[in-house]
């Protein structure tokens, strides 16, 4: 069996998740706690988040 | 202000969701989850981006990148106690979904069967590199990566004339 009947479907995977979105703000957030790890960071990059939202709604 | 380096790393990482997202689906289940290592993996390419500027296809450095990321997390996670459960669960969503027929799902299924190291050589294979590509980008020998892509082809032949119903 040929691994290559699977390339369409990889590339279909790949356009099917290239329709969500990855959030600047969620990018700039990780990439300023660089010294945080794992369930801490998200916790400190949704905490960010919600603080940029608060910024802008105020 | 945005520095032009994340102005541009920001660019790189809107060009590339795609795959970012489809590795973490590939290795985890959960949302909280998928959220967690695409994060470990922002952050890895932030990291090396200053050498992302010296190669010359993007689409090659991402992946290394990405799937050393995954790699290394798994590694770490098998250390820990209670890493079984969670391959159990892991194992039993993917039982639910194996009488489909449809390429996308079965392309999933068989990755989820394959231990960790065998995925990452399954999808840059699907992404159309070579051996000698891939073992340079995880970091393995050419002849580790013939090796494990003959298991990989065998563990596929046995699953398939287990499950006759998903041959065509």
């Amino acid at each position: 069996m040929s691994l290559d009947r699977f390339k369409p479907a990889w590339q279909q995977l790949k356009l099917n998740h290239s329709f969500e979105s990855i959030s600047h703000e969620e990018v700039l957030a990780v990439i300023a706690q660089p010294a945080t790890t794992g369930k801490y960071r998200s916790l400190m990059v949704n905490l960010m988040m919600l603080l940029t939202f608060l910024m802008v709604c105020y | 202000m945005k520095s032009p380096s994340k102005t541009e790393f920001l660019k790189m990482i809107d060009m590339h969701k795609g795959i970012i997202h489809s590795l973490c689906s590939l290795y985890y289940q959960s949302m909280e989850d998928q959220k967690d290592v695409r994060q470990d993996i922002i952050l890895q390419l932030w990291k090396a981006f200053p050498s992302f500027r010296a190669e010359a296809q993007s689409g090659t450095w991402l992946y290394r990148v990405a799937l050393n990321t995954i790699l290394n997390k798994k590694k770490q996670e098998a250390r820990r106690p209670g890493h079984d459960s969670l391959t159990v669960i892991e194992q039993l969503s993917f039982s639910a979904v194996t009488q489909t027929d449809d390429d996308l799902q079965l392309l999933k299924q068989v990755i989820a069967q394959l231990p960790d190291l065998e995925k990452a050589i399954m999808v840059l294979h699907l992404e159309g590199y070579q051996n000698k590509e891939i073992a340079q980008m995880l970091n393995l020998s050419a002849s580790n990566i013939s090796t494990r892509m003959h298991r990989i082809k065998t563990r596929l032949k046995e699953t398939f004339k287990s499950q006759p119903y998903v041959t065509r």
